[in-house]
């Protein structure tokens, strides 16, 4: 599998299959953000799109000494604060997880994972961001900070307080914890 | 061990992604029950991680962004979103030239019915120009005036980089079919505000025709 540095070149020398290639390996990660962060599936697509687009068009500025999985998710989370603050004025979908198609159904096991996606929603935007870059798209706390723009420390502390707010949301929707000495 | 340290240790290991190795504080978890509920949290969030289900690829993206830059299909919000970010500007734009139209458009003001329409009293010249008595009117359509044209300086500073880029080869497919990029927004802006330009430029000719020596200023 070619490194992103050498799948940027070929994709900045007009290679179409790289750019395919670019899109299929980053599209995923892109809509799962937009997805979490708008919560409607159509919204998600749209941003999705808008962002891989601005993306391929910047990938001469991007530095192939870094990253590029944080630089893209710094388009596209700017990309969802932007679409979250034009529809400020309308109602946050209440729907967020169930949409036919959009998730990879799980029987038995996707109560809690639906209950944290409700969850989220309660959050503000920058705490839920916080939340998915780290623990969905597995940024460090520095990573983290880079793409939203915040010192490390604060990150740190956005992170557990947002832990410590999901945990009480959960159990306020029933969600029982139990404590497993078995790790 | 006490509270403090487990929280420390607590939060090492969400940074860290690393297990809290919880055997070790079953002591303590037995009779505090503000750390036992910590370690709960913790678990059930952790949990609920791992649980997430993963997202199915949307199947059409990669073509929709692939047509997008190739340039075969414009993106199919394109027109929604440029009208919105047009319409401010054109809005303002507007206003003030049916503000001057109107302004201008009032019936000249003849020797008899002249001081009924100025707005201070009586005083009109023969050339039915307002005289140091009505400069109440004056000085509105000469503020109009002046604001006009920091509004219009304000927007041709604003297209004319977007010109630029637009011209440049470069950015000439973005400048078509992003609508998302500066370039996109404002291409279409220039010709729009053509006819308003105009409208204003006479306008502001008519003022400064009225009022040379003010305009001077």
């Amino acid at each position: 599998m070619q490194t992103d540095a050498e799948l940027v070149t070929s994709c900045l020398d007009g290679d179409r299959d790289a750019l395919r290639e670019y899109v299929d390996r980053y599209q995923r990660m892109v809509f799962s953000l937009c997805y979490r962060m708008l919560g409607s599936y159509e919204d998600a697509e749209d941003v999705s799109q808008e962002s891989l687009v601005r993306a391929v068009r910047a990938l001469d500025r991007w530095d192939s000494e870094r990253p590029m999985k944080p630089w893209l998710l710094t388009i596209t989370a700017n990309r969802c604060r932007t679409a979250l603050m034009k529809r400020s004025r309308k109602p946050f979908p209440t729907d967020f997880s169930v949409e036919p198609g959009a998730l990879d159904q799980n029987p038995g096991r996707v109560d809690l994972a639906e209950e944290l996606d409700l969850a989220l929603k309660e959050l503000s935007p920058e705490h839920r961001e916080c939340f998915l870059l780290f623990h969905e798209h597995q940024l460090s706390c520095a990573e983290v900070g880079e793409v939203l723009g915040h010192p490390e420390g604060t990150i740190k502390t956005w992170l557990h307080r947002t832990r410590k707010k999901l945990a009480e949301i959960l159990r306020q929707r029933g969600v029982v914890p139990e404590l497993s000495y078995e790790l | 061990m006490n509270c403090d340290e487990l929280k420390h240790q607590l939060e090492a290991a969400v940074e860290a992604r690393t297990p809290l190795p919880i055997i070790h504080w079953r002591e303590h978890l037995g009779k505090c029950d503000a750390c036992r509920s910590a370690c709960e949290d913790h678990q059930l969030l952790d949990h609920a991680v791992e649980e997430w289900t993963s997202f199915e690829d949307s199947p059409d993206l990669t073509e929709q962004i692939l047509a997008i830059l190739d340039g075969d299909e414009p993106p199919k919000f394109s027109t929604q979103r440029l009208g919105r970010s047009r319409i401010p500007l054109i809005t303002v734009l507007a206003t003030s030239v049916v503000v001057l139209i109107v302004l201008f458009n009032k019936p000249k003001a003849t020797q008899d019915d002249s001081p009924t329409m100025l707005v201070n009293g009586p005083a009109v010249n023969e050339n039915h120009l307002v005289t140091s008595e009505s400069v109440d009117l004056e000085q509105v359509i000469l503020e109009t005036r002046n604001a006009y044209e920091s509004l219009l300086g304000q927007a041709q500073s604003t297209i004319a980089p977007l010109k630029a880029a637009i011209a440049d080869p470069k950015h000439e497919q973005l400048a078509t079919h992003d609508q998302s990029l500066q370039g996109g927004h404002l291409q279409f802006v220039p010709a729009e505000l053509e006819p308003l330009k105009e409208e204003f430029t006479q306008s502001v000719g008519f003022l400064t025709a009225l009022f040379p020596e003010r305009g001077s200023r």
